[in-house]
């Protein structure tokens, strides 16, 4: 088993080949961070000036809104999730590899809720060069501190 | 108030609607937000200058999916936004495509579409495309995001 390291060329790179691990916890607070800083703040649906902060139900940050659907509690947002996994791919592979034909599918699978500790394990399952473009495939799963599987993902990358 | 309660439910959701544009400017400063939102330390972020590239994952950020609009456009209020007994469409997956790097500077002009709906074991899914070009109407990115509008009767994940 091959652990990839930090810029790893294409031609060293084999299928079964692993990334390194990645762990990340949620708090209310870090679920909060988003909406803090503005970003989810169009996409939930509800505008700043018809839900003035504090009142703007989502399943993200409002305890008991979340609780009548359908996880029952506050969960964290499936492309805050993609943040990570992108973060986790740049231990490895610069940003670069996303652009010009990368691509990332994530699945949720079970919620990702407060105090959720999620460690993700991935590895390589295909490489190719398609177009002049050498292609590196990367199949990802999430577990939470119970095995618990909380997603799965896909990536693809660009790799020089 | 009558026309916001028309509530955009998985039944009335047509395929092919789209949403209203927006245009943002990319800056160090939504860049760094982004980041510091979830929690990515790699110091490229921080402090950008002209023509860096931002996180890729960003485009959730700088091309929000916006389904109110999309429900808006169609003459519906979308579910999260109505006001009587609003219910949230959760998150079931995504697929992003990349095309183009995406720098500090650029403008990025993005709009959402219905590219289908489904019903899945009892469960009702509607996926919209995001499509997003920057200043040159280069295509630089798109993604596919599906939710679920409805779920099977008694379903609980926990």
């Amino acid at each position: 088993m091959t652990i990839l390291t930090k810029n790893t060329k294409f031609d060293d790179i084999n299928i079964g080949d692993e990334i390194p691990s990645f762990e990340i916890e949620e708090t209310q607070e870090t679920m909060d961070k988003p909406q803090k800083n503005q970003w989810n703040l169009i996409d939930i649906g509800q505008r700043e000036e018809e839900f003035p902060r504090g009142e703007q139900k989502n399943i993200h940050n409002d305890e008991e809104f979340a609780k009548a659907g359908l996880f029952g509690a506050t969960v964290n947002a499936g492309v805050t999730t993609m943040g990570y996994i992108n973060q986790m791919i740049e231990l490895i592979f610069p940003s670069e590899c996303f652009y010009n034909g990368g691509s990332m599918t994530y699945k949720g699978i079970g919620p990702f809720r407060v105090n959720d500790l999620v460690k993700f394990t991935g590895s390589v399952v295909e490489k190719r060069n398609e177009d002049g473009k050498n292609f590196v495939d990367i199949k990802i799963k999430g577990l939470d501190q119970t095995s618990r599987l909380v997603g799965v993902a896909e990536v693809t990358l660009v790799v020089k | 108030m009558t026309n916001e309660e028309k509530r955009w439910e998985w039944e009335v959701v047509e395929e092919g609607v789209s949403g209203g544009q927006i245009t943002v400017e990319i800056t160090p400063e939504s860049v760094e937000s982004y980041a510091d939102a979830v929690r990515n330390t790699n110091s490229r972020y921080y402090g950008a200058n002209n023509g860096d590239i931002a996180m890729p994952t960003n485009i959730f950020s700088d091309a929000k999916l916006r389904r109110h609009s999309v429900a808006e456009a169609a003459g519906f209020t979308a579910l999260e936004k109505c006001i009587n007994n609003p219910r949230q469409t959760p998150f079931a997956k995504c697929t992003a495509r990349w095309f183009e790097a995406i720098k500090v500077g650029d403008k990025i002009t993005s709009f959402a579409s219905v590219l289908e709906k489904y019903d899945k074991r009892g469960n009702q899914f509607v996926t919209f495309r995001v499509h997003i070009t920057n200043q040159n109407d280069t295509k630089v990115a798109e993604f596919d995001y599906t939710c679920i509008f409805k779920y099977a009767a008694g379903q609980k994940l926990s």
